[in-house]
């Protein structure tokens, strides 16, 4: 990249942020007014006006209804999960220092399917019934437990004195996304015919599970995460030249390491209690923003935020549309977007 | 110099220092100073431990015995902020492989401190000026040489200690290596204008010549100890580079009175002559 490009790309950062919010708000309305039924954007958007009192809207009930309780939870589910996604690859890829660090590949996510299949599975062979906020709050908990445990045991397995190796690093991530899948698949032995079915669900990703309740548990987590993430940038900044050179500019990389990797666990645990595994967002949106506008993390965090948000809004809507009234698991629209990318990415970094 | 010029401690103080890695004593007791407004050079053959002891006084390991001490004060009761305003390191080679622009680079030396956006810009641009880099500010550090980044980073650590305040540290493993020999002599003349300006700069060197032109003081190091510390002329003798280095020295004396020149003699015409 010339210097030309990188001055530009300096400038165009702060007139970039507007031009992301402004396609979050375009796809927002796009994705509130797309679906089985047809309702068109203007009254779409009426409803909303309605709720907070600025106009009146032209709907009729089950219009509004279908708006309120079925479009918007969802249509937010997908700017927080999209935006968590990212942001935890973006926190995966600076502590690794290497841009092919992604939770869905490296067994995080995996680790959090396996949580989440184990309460599914066991939590319905238990001889009593859980307390409904209980069970709700359990799948969440284990699923952060588990990319916790795989996240720990991965950077343990392929970093050493302060040096990560990145070989290392991806074939323990296949090895313990095996590992992990194993367990899941295992978990569909001993279940029932209903819980097959979840299970399918948290396999390939989905967010037609989105309920103002859901969306009331996990949003304040993944908020609290992110603005965590976002805290860590300048020391992420200070930890891409090397964890000597980041301890001398006076940053306590281990503390940067555990909290990343703690906020990487929250963002991808709460992620898959919700919507599933859901992969490629995590590589495919920093790579994109770093492309275009370099590795600082301060405007990277941020990006990442808009860009995720408005990428899994897109991947949302062509998945409850291109086969309506069917719906494609979520998953398969990232990974056919997302897997192209991460070769063309690894072709890259032979050269 | 007499004990009585040090009426207060030196900048950086090492004392007693030992460390074990691997069941192996990779420094074994070893005490040194490096004083501000003067360039320490530590030298030594491979694996005598110099960068372990640059490692130790940059507090990136922890010594088994003894203690660290910075303006007279234990390394543990200094915050890792506000050593990073007093002390940078430049490390033998970096590994950077993310495309930072050369200017974001060296910001990053401003991470310790406070400073405006605006003071870092200038700062930044003083100290890519220093390094004889001018203009380099906005290319991809990740398309320069190894040299070039290499100047980059050594702009990043003067940055980081650029403000004139007391007590400033500079570590520099082998600075040198990677450069031609007008940046390696550039590099030293740089160390050399910071050390007039105050700083305390200890710098591991291979080249001996280096090391007596632009040294105050010399520490020689041998397998885990520090066995000489003085000016070149007391230090650069035959008799004590030649049974640490096990090579045989003919060690000029220039024209100027206290320069030295080390040549490594031939051991075959070594022979011929004693025969």
């Amino acid at each position: 990249m010339n210097a030309i490009a990188i001055r530009m790309r300096g400038e165009l950062r702060r007139p970039a942020l507007t031009a992301l919010v402004a396609a979050l708000v375009v796809a927002f309305a796009i994705a509130l007014s797309s679906g089985a039924a047809s309702i068109g954007p203007g009254r779409s958007l009426g409803v909303l006006l309605d709720v907070i009192g600025l106009g009146a809207s032209a709907a009729q009930e089950h219009e509004r209804a279908v708006i309120l309780f079925v479009r918007l939870p969802r249509v937010l589910l997908a700017i927080v999960v999209g935006a968590a996604l990212a942001q935890a690859g973006a926190l995966m890829q600076g502590l690794f220092r290497n841009p092919l660090a992604d939770p869905s590949l490296v067994g995080i996510s995996a680790g959090a399917t396996l949580g989440a299949a184990t309460v599914i599975v066991f939590a319905g062979a238990l001889p009593f019934e859980l307390p409904t906020i209980v069970h709700r709050l359990l799948l969440p908990v284990c699923a952060f437990a588990g990319a916790q445990i795989t996240g720990v045991v991965l950077h343990h397995l392929s970093s050493s004195s302060g040096r990560t190796d990145v070989t290392t690093m991806l074939l323990a991530g296949i090895a313990i996304n095996a590992m992990a899948l194993a367990g899941t698949g295992a978990l569909t032995y001993v279940a029932t015919d209903e819980q097959l079915r979840s299970l399918t669900f948290w396999g390939m990703g989905s967010l037609g599970g989105a309920t103002w309740s859901s969306l009331a548990v996990v949003a304040p987590v993944l908020v609290v995460a992110v603005a965590s993430a976002w805290g860590l940038s300048r020391a992420l900044d200070a930890m891409l030249l090397g964890e000597g050179e980041a301890h001398h500019l006076g940053v306590d990389v281990e503390r940067t390491k555990r909290r990343a990797l703690l906020t990487t666990s929250v963002l991808i645990g709460t992620s898959v209690a919700l919507c599933g595994m859901i992969g490629f967002v995590g590589l495919l949106v920093p790579h994109l923003i770093r492309l275009v506008f370099g590795p600082s993390h301060r405007f990277l965090m941020t990006a990442t935020i808009l860009v995720g948000g408005v990428l899994l809004l897109i991947a949302d809507l062509v998945a409850r549309t291109v086969a309506a009234p069917a719906e494609l698991p979520i998953g398969i629209v990232t990974a056919l977007l997302g897997a192209p990318f991460f070769l063309a990415l690894l072709k890259r970094q032979q050269t | 110099m007499s004990a009585a010029m040090h009426s207060e401690p030196s900048c950086l103080q090492l004392t007693n220092v030992s460390l074990e890695r691997g069941g192996r004593r990779v420094l074994d007791a070893v005490s040194v100073d490096v004083p501000s407004a003067a360039v320490t050079a530590i030298v030594g053959p491979n694996g005598a431990g110099k960068s372990t002891l640059l490692d130790v006084a940059a507090g990136a390991l922890t010594p088994n015995h003894g203690r660290v001490f910075i303006a007279g004060r234990a390394l543990d009761r200094w915050s890792k902020g506000e050593l990073a305003t007093k002390r940078a390191v430049l490390p033998q080679s970096s590994t950077l492989a993310f495309g930072f622009s050369v200017d974001e680079v060296i910001r990053l030396g401003r991470l310790p401190h406070l400073s405006s956006k605006r003071d870092d810009d200038r700062i930044a641009k003083l100290a890519l000026a220093r390094v004889g880099l001018d203009g380099f500010g906005p290319r991809s550090y990740l398309e320069l040489s190894g040299g070039e980044r290499q100047r980059v980073q050594l702009a990043r650590v003067l940055a980081q200690i650029w403000e004139p305040t007391a007590h400033r540290i500079l570590l520099l493993d082998e600075p040198t290596a990677a450069l031609d020999l007008v940046h390696q002599h550039q590099t030293l003349r740089l160390a050399r204008g910071l050390a007039s300006e105050g700083v305390a700069v200890a710098v591991v060197l291979h080249d001996l010549n280096l090391a007596a032109q632009y040294a105050d003081r010399i520490a020689v190091m041998d397998r885990g100890r520090v066995e000489h510390v003085g000016a070149p002329h007391e230090v650069l003798r035959p008799s004590i580079l030649e049974p640490i280095f096990r090579i045989h020295v003919d060690v000029m004396e220039l024209a100027s009175p206290q320069r030295r020149l080390v040549l490594v003699r031939d051991p075959d015409a070594a022979e011929g002559d004693h025969a």
